[in-house]
């Protein structure tokens, strides 16, 4: 009844090469076929006109004809591979990511928290990537010769004001947030998204987890403290809240510290999550605050007397984003981050400091997936910031206060020429009240796959943050600071391994300097500037070795900078030319155990000697540490934790101070600088009750 | 007059259903045949062309979706396997679109996540372990009576307490409790999913060998 013609015809690849079980049939109609061994297809229908043949294939981009019924049609139909698909050339490739984006990961979510030394810290365990320098008495993120103020931090896409703890020398500090909050990390050494301002150096982006887990409590009891958490999910909600309570008192009766306690470490934290899933988006709210203290004694260079140091500091931050779908193509993000921090610093009986930082920061981009070649990125942000101080020392009185405001906005786009070819253009523009001054800063990259597994990037841009605020205080029309990266980045990645390979230049420009002058500072301008270039080298293997999971990361650099009140160029103290991080993570399948080793090395870092000739031209030690962690999971709820960090006590030097004025013998008095702590010892006992006797705090390890 | 024209009429109508209906049929038995000769990819084509006709029937996405799935654990590029799970999560999606609370498409979402974890433990273990445990509660919640659902969930909590060296006994004798809910099990509508019975009993004598 019906005319029944015959459609055939071939399917191939751009490069005229068979494409395989591709599946073809004509929309709205059981007809259709898929191509055989030579690509080769065949089918017959009983519709007549016009109608649309739809042609698909896994990692291929969706095609769609038009065509007329006929008798005897022979197509060729030449499909497109997707630049959306799997193997697609990976644009950001300098940048390390942890998460579930197997495309780029280069750590698992995991690792995050089972690095042996990190000791569940977030930044602790960046510090085991390359491009990173380590300052162990310091614990913050150095990033290829900058200062720790170089590399901003964000929790899903909005700044986090205060992200460190407060310490003092010699104590390192710590992230402030919990690392079992992210789902994956996105860590940039250089060359970062137009997305991103503020930060000469790096960026690191924690994304908070989208998915509910299950109704379930958490209890943790540790050598150092105890700690409580409690999930609740609803059907399209749910919450989560955590607190823990730290005090390093009974520690630091049992081990020894070289620091001279009057009130070790004690701090109360508290975390809340709470997430909505909307039809089309999610809504994510995250509340932490956090109170801590401590007082020491230690003995003054120059009067030789004990001098009490205490600090008491509270903080807050909050952030809730929301995103969703506009339509097919375009997604939306909108969020809004705020941020209190309070220290009170007392030095003595006759110094005392208070010091406030208030901040605001709204983000609104849009992302829209043109089609298989062609993505943009575009967005505004706006900052708002406080500082504040007020200090009091032997009578003297001064109350600094800056507010200030950052308006940002930018454009990024994402071109592939082919699934092995593409190219990321950006541009960031920047206007600051306080200044009165506009910056713009373009960036490129462009990526080229040269093998199914290897690829190559280069990419350039230019980057500014606006200066300290100790130095806003005095002149607050100082420009922002500039740095440009130049880099070349090389990628190979297969199931089992991979390895990465960057070089890179990076120049400093309107780097603050000034003259000392005593205790103060005169002619501060934008005059200094500094270089550095370097080789960064990553290689990671699973299962080379049975059971075995280890990673390697070198970097060398050569920095020199003319800042501050520098007389010469010279490398800064906090710059090591030298850092080697090897972790590695077993699992003992019968003892039910992980056991991870960390070993990390860096060269001596420069310090000046005041007592001899030349500009930071002395080297400290060579600084070593071996850290080891056992995680033995007891049962299916119970998990037991221990860990020891520098266990074969290297003893860690990291240069020496100097008093301010020399000793009658015209020498200035002189101190090694050692961690106040040369071993960790952490005990911890993880308990989880939920209805699902399955769970375990596995994740959390 | 009129009486004729609305008795053709409902005769045109009435053969159009039937033809649709016995067509739809030939469909899916035809791509039941393929997927038992081994032809997964003739067999998920198939079920996708008759899923993107039958525009509000879940059955054919289901089984398109449960090809893939399967074929993918036997896929050794990674690549590959990554994309087929990938394709299977977006008709997911688009199968509780057409069926939303439905007992049988949860569990294949939490063989579907099952999947991935597989794939790759390091870096979906962590998100995806909690989220599996909850599809298979919520699709036994759904439908007590759903076998697969059941079956699933055992299964996978026995591979749980396989990796901690429990004692497997007890999911052995769950696995044979809920055989009578195999065997008794009544299609509501034409091709909805019925199997799972052999690998249930295996499952269940595994702990005698």
């Amino acid at each position: 009844m019906y005319g029944q013609v015959v459609i055939s015809g071939l399917v191939t690849d751009q490069k005229k090469e068979a494409i395989i079980g591709a599946s073809l049939y004509i929309d709205g109609t059981y007809d259709g076929g898929i191509t055989d061994d030579v690509g080769r297809f065949s089918f017959t229908t009983s519709s007549e006109g016009e109608v649309l043949l739809i042609i698909s294939y896994l990692g291929y981009e969706r095609k769609e004809i038009k065509l007329q019924i006929e008798e005897g049609i022979e197509l060729h139909i030449k499909m497109r591979e997707s630049a959306l698909s799997i193997d697609a050339v990976e644009i950001s490739a300098s940048t390390f990511k942890a998460g579930d984006n197997s495309k780029v990961a280069v750590l698992k979510p995991l690792d995050i928290v089972t690095t042996a030394g990190s000791m569940g810290d977030v930044i602790a365990a960046m510090q085991t990537l390359p491009g990173t320098q380590s300052n162990a008495d310091d614990g913050r993120l150095f990033i290829r010769g900058g200062e720790a103020r170089e590399t901003k931090i964000y929790i899903d896409g909005l700044k986090v004001f205060s992200p460190y703890t407060r310490t003092i020398g010699g104590s390192p500090s710590r992230g402030r947030y919990s690392p079992f909050l992210f789902k994956g990390v996105s860590f940039s050494t250089g060359g970062y998204s137009a997305a991103y301002g503020q930060a000469l150096s790096g960026i690191l982006d924690m994304n908070t987890i989208d998915d509910p887990k299950d109704t379930e409590t958490n209890i943790s009891l540790m050598s150092v403290g105890l700690g409580v958490g409690h999930t609740q999910t609803w059907d399209n909600q749910s919450l989560s809240v955590s607190a823990s309570y730290i005090d390093l008192a009974p520690y630091t009766w049992m081990v020894p510290s070289r620091a001279d306690w009057i009130d070790p470490y004690s701090g109360f934290s508290g975390e809340a999550v709470y997430r909505y899933k909307t039809k089309k988006g999610l809504i994510k709210s995250y509340l932490a605050g956090d109170i801590g203290r401590f007082e020491l004694s230690r003995e003054s260079l120059d009067s030789g007397e004990m001098e009490h140091i205490g600090i008491r500091n509270s903080n807050i931050y909050s952030n809730t984003s929301y995103t969703s779908f506009l339509n097919n193509h375009t997604s939306l993000f909108a969020g809004v981050s705020i941020g209190y921090n309070h220290d009170d610093v007392g030095l003595g009986e006759e110094v005392n400091i208070q010091s406030e930082l208030e901040g605001l920061n709204s983000r609104f981009s849009l992302k829209t997936v043109v089609n298989d070649h062609f993505i943009m990125n575009y967005g505004v942000d706006f900052t708002h910031q406080k500082d504040w101080s007020d200090s009091e020392y032997q009578g003297y009185h001064e109350v600094n206060s800056l507010p200030r405001r950052m308006y940002g906005s930018f454009v990024e786009s994402d071109y592939f020429f082919t699934k092995n070819l593409a190219i990321k253009t950006g541009l960031r523009m920047e206007y600051s009240t306080l200044s009165g001054s506009a910056v713009l800063n373009p960036r490129i990259t462009v990526a080229q796959k040269t093998s199914k597994n290897g690829q190559l990037s280069a990419a350039i841009g230019s980057f500014t943050q606006e200066v300290s605020p100790n130095f806003l205080f005095h002149d607050f029309q100082l420009l922002p600071e500039k740095s440009s990266h130049l880099l070349l980045n090389y990628n190979y990645k297969t199931d089992k391994q991979i390895i990465r390979l960057e070089t890179y230049y990076k120049k400093y420009d309107n780097l603050i300097s000034f003259q000392s002058e005593g205790s103060t500072m005169q002619d501060i301008s934008n005059d200094g500037s500094g270089r550095a270039y370097g080789v960064d080298v990553f290689w990671r293997a699973n299962q080379v070795i049975n059971n075995v999971d280890f990673w390697v990361s070198y970097s060398w650099i050569n920095h020199e900078r003319k800042y501050r009140d520098y007389p010469q160029f010279a490398t800064p103290e906090y710059s090591t030319d030298h850092n080697l991080s090897i972790v590695s993570k077993t699992w003992f399948s019968k003892l039910k155990s992980q056991m991870g080793i960390t070993y990390r090395m860096a060269s001596g870092r420069p310090y000046e000697n005041p007592n001899t000739d030349g500009f930071l031209n002395e080297r400290a030690k060579i600084f070593n540490n071996i850290s080891l962690s056992w995680a033995y999971l007891i049962s299916q709820q119970k998990i037991l934790f221990v860990s020891v960090s520098n266990a074969t006590c290297f003893k860690n030097e990291f240069g020496y101070e100097f008093g301010r004025v020399p000793g009658d013998t015209g020498i200035y008095p002189s101190r090694v600088i050692r961690p106040n702590d040369d071993q960790f010892f952490f005990v911890g006992f993880f308990v989880t009750l939920s209805k699902d006797k399955m769970k375990n705090q596995l994740d959390n390890l | 007059m009129n009486k004729i024209i609305l008795v053709f009429a409902l005769a045109v109508l009435t053969a159009t259903i039937v033809k649709s209906q016995s067509q739809y049929e030939a469909g899916m038995q035809k791509a039941f045949t393929l997927w038992q000769e081994g032809k997964d990819t003739e067999a998920l084509a198939m079920f996708e062309r008759i899923g993107q006709v039958e525009k509000d029937n879940w059955v054919p996405i289901y089984h398109a979706t449960n090809v893939l799935i399967s074929s993918q654990f036997n896929e050794k590029d990674m690549v590959k396997k990554n994309e087929m799970l990938d394709k299977a999560k977006e008709m997911i999606a688009e199968a509780h679109l057409r069926s939303e609370h439905n007992s049988e498409i949860t569990t294949l979402e939490g063989l579907l996540y099952t999947g991935y974890v597989a794939m790759d433990p390091g870096t979906f273990g962590m998100k995806y372990s909690p989220m599996i445990m909850q599809l298979h509660a919520k699709a036994v919640e759904l439908d007590p009576n759903n076998p697969r659902a059941w079956a699933n969930k055992i299964e996978y909590e026995m591979g749980s307490a396989r990796f901690f060296g429990s004692d497997l006994t007890p999911f052995c004798a769950q696995m044979k409790e809920i055989i009578p809910k195999f065997e008794n099990q009544k299609l509501e509508v034409p091709f909805a999913p019925s199997y799972g019975i052999e690998r249930a009993k295996q499952v269940a004598e595994s702990c005698n060998e």
